[in-house]
C-alpha cells in the first residue's frame, strides 16, 4: 500500500492522503485543532484507538470541536 | 441547593451558550444568570470557535453537551460518544429531531437512543415533548431527567400546553423535570417553576434580548420567584369573587 494515494471524505470535503496509514499518523494533516473528537464512517473512534485505525479509500471522517450550543 | 443527577446546584436555571452578540457578552450573561450548567455542542471546525471556547472555559460551570442537529438514534449515539470524550462528561442533552419545520423531537428515535446511551453509562437529558406516554417510555428506558419543551426552540411563546406539563409533573413525581426551549420572557420561567418543574433551560430569550446581561439577571430572579411560589403553595382558583376586606362592620350597612 505504501506510496499509494487514497481519497477520503473529511468533514464533507474530499481529501487525498497517503494510503496504509493510521489515523494517528494522518490527523496532523487533517486538523490543527488541539481539542477534537473523531468518527469514521459514523462510528466513534476513541483517542486510544487512533494508532490502530487505518484509513481506507472512501472512508468518511468527521472531526469535531467544541462549539456554542443551546 | 437542589440535586441534578449526582450534582448539587444553587440555581434552577440552565443556560445555552449560543447566539450571543460576542463571546464576552456570553460570558457576562452566563455569570449574571447564576446558572451552574451551560449547554454546548460539537461542530466541524470553523473560524472564531476558539474565542467562544476560551471564554467558556474561564467560567466555573458544568457543561451539558447536546446532540443538536441529529435526525437518527445512530447519529445521536455517535455524537454523544464524541461529546463524552471531548468535554469529559457523561451528561448528554439528547436531541433527535423528527421534524425540521418546528424542530419537534422524534419520540421513537429518542427512546431508542436513550436506552442505548444509558446502557453505555451516560446520564441522558432527553429533549422531548410534553406527551405523558413518551415521558413514561423514556423513564422506562432509564431516564431520571426529562426536558419537555415549553414551545418549539427559539419561538419565545412560553408554555403552550400548561395542562400537559402539569400532568407530566403530577404523574412523574420522582423524575427531575426541566422545561427546555420556547421561553421568551422571565414570567414564562416563573410559570414553569410555579408548576413544580425543577428547573428551566433556555438560550435564545437571553442571548437575543436587547441587553442579554440584564435579561440573564431577570431570568435568575424569575426562577427564584417561581420556585418560592411553588414551595409556598398557591391558593385555589375560584369562579366567583370573595371580598378580602372584612364584611362585618361595613358602614352604612342596613339589614333589609
Amino acid at each position: 500500500m505504501s506510496g499509494s494515494v487514497i481519497q477520503v471524505i473529511c468533514n464533507g470535503e474530499v481529501r487525498e492522503l497517503p494510503g496504509g496509514r493510521t489515523l494517528a499518523e494522518l490527523l496532523p494533516t487533517l486538523t490543527n485543532a488541539c481539542e477534537f473528537a473523531v468518527a469514521v464512517n459514523e462510528e466513534f473512534v476513541p483517542k486510544s484507538a487512533y494508532g490502530a485505525v487505518r484509513l481506507a479509500a472512501g472512508d468518511r471522517i468527521e472531526l469535531v470541536v467544541p462549539m456554542e450550543g443551546g | 441547593m437542589w440535586q441534578l443527577a449526582d450534582h448539587e446546584l444553587d440555581s434552577r436555571l440552565l443556560i445555552g451558550s449560543s447566539l450571543y452578540p460576542s463571546p464576552r457578552i456570553m460570558q457576562e450573561a452566563i455569570r449574571a444568570s447564576g446558572a451552574g450548567v451551560v449547554t454546548v455542542a460539537l461542530r466541524r471546525q470553523q473560524r472564531g470557535g476558539e474565542d467562544f471556547w476560551a471564554a467558556l472555559r474561564e467560567l466555573d460551570v458544568r457543561l451539558l453537551p447536546n446532540t443538536a442537529g441529529c435526525h437518527s438514534a445512530r447519529e445521536a449515539i455517535t455524537t454523544a460518544q464524541m461529546a463524552r470524550e471531548l468535554f469529559g462528561t457523561h451528561w448528554i442533552k439528547l436531541e433527535v429531531i423528527g421534524d425540521d419545520y418546528n424542530l419537534q423531537p422524534d419520540p421513537f428515535g429518542l427512546v431508542e437512543a436513550a436506552r442505548e446511551l444509558i446502557a453505555q453509562g451516560f446520564e441522558v437529558f432527553p429533549y422531548c415533548t410534553e406527551d405523558l406516554v413518551v415521558g413514561e417510555k423514556l423513564v422506562a428506558a432509564g431516564c431520571r431527567i426529562l426536558m419537555p419543551w415549553g414551545a418549539p426552540i427559539g419561538t419565545a411563546r412560553g408554555l403552550l400546553n400548561p395542562y400537559g406539563l402539569r400532568t407530566l409533573r403530577e404523574r412523574l413525581p420522582g423524575i427531575t423535570l426541566i422545561v427546555d426551549a420556547g421561553l421568551g420572557v422571565p414570567s414564562h420561567a416563573a410559570q414553569a417553576l410555579e408548576l413544580g418543574y425543577d428547573a428551566v433551560l433556555l438560550n435564545t430569550a437571553i442571548a437575543q434580548a436587547a441587553d442579554p446581561v440584564a435579561m440573564a439577571a431577570a431570568f435568575r430572579h424569575a426562577v427564584q420567584a417561581g420556585r418560592l411560589g411553588f414551595e409556598a403553595g398557591r391558593m385555589p382558583e375560584r369562579d366567583l369573587a370573595q371580598p378580602s376586606t372584612p364584611v362585618v362592620g361595613t358602614p352604612f350597612w342596613q339589614q333589609t
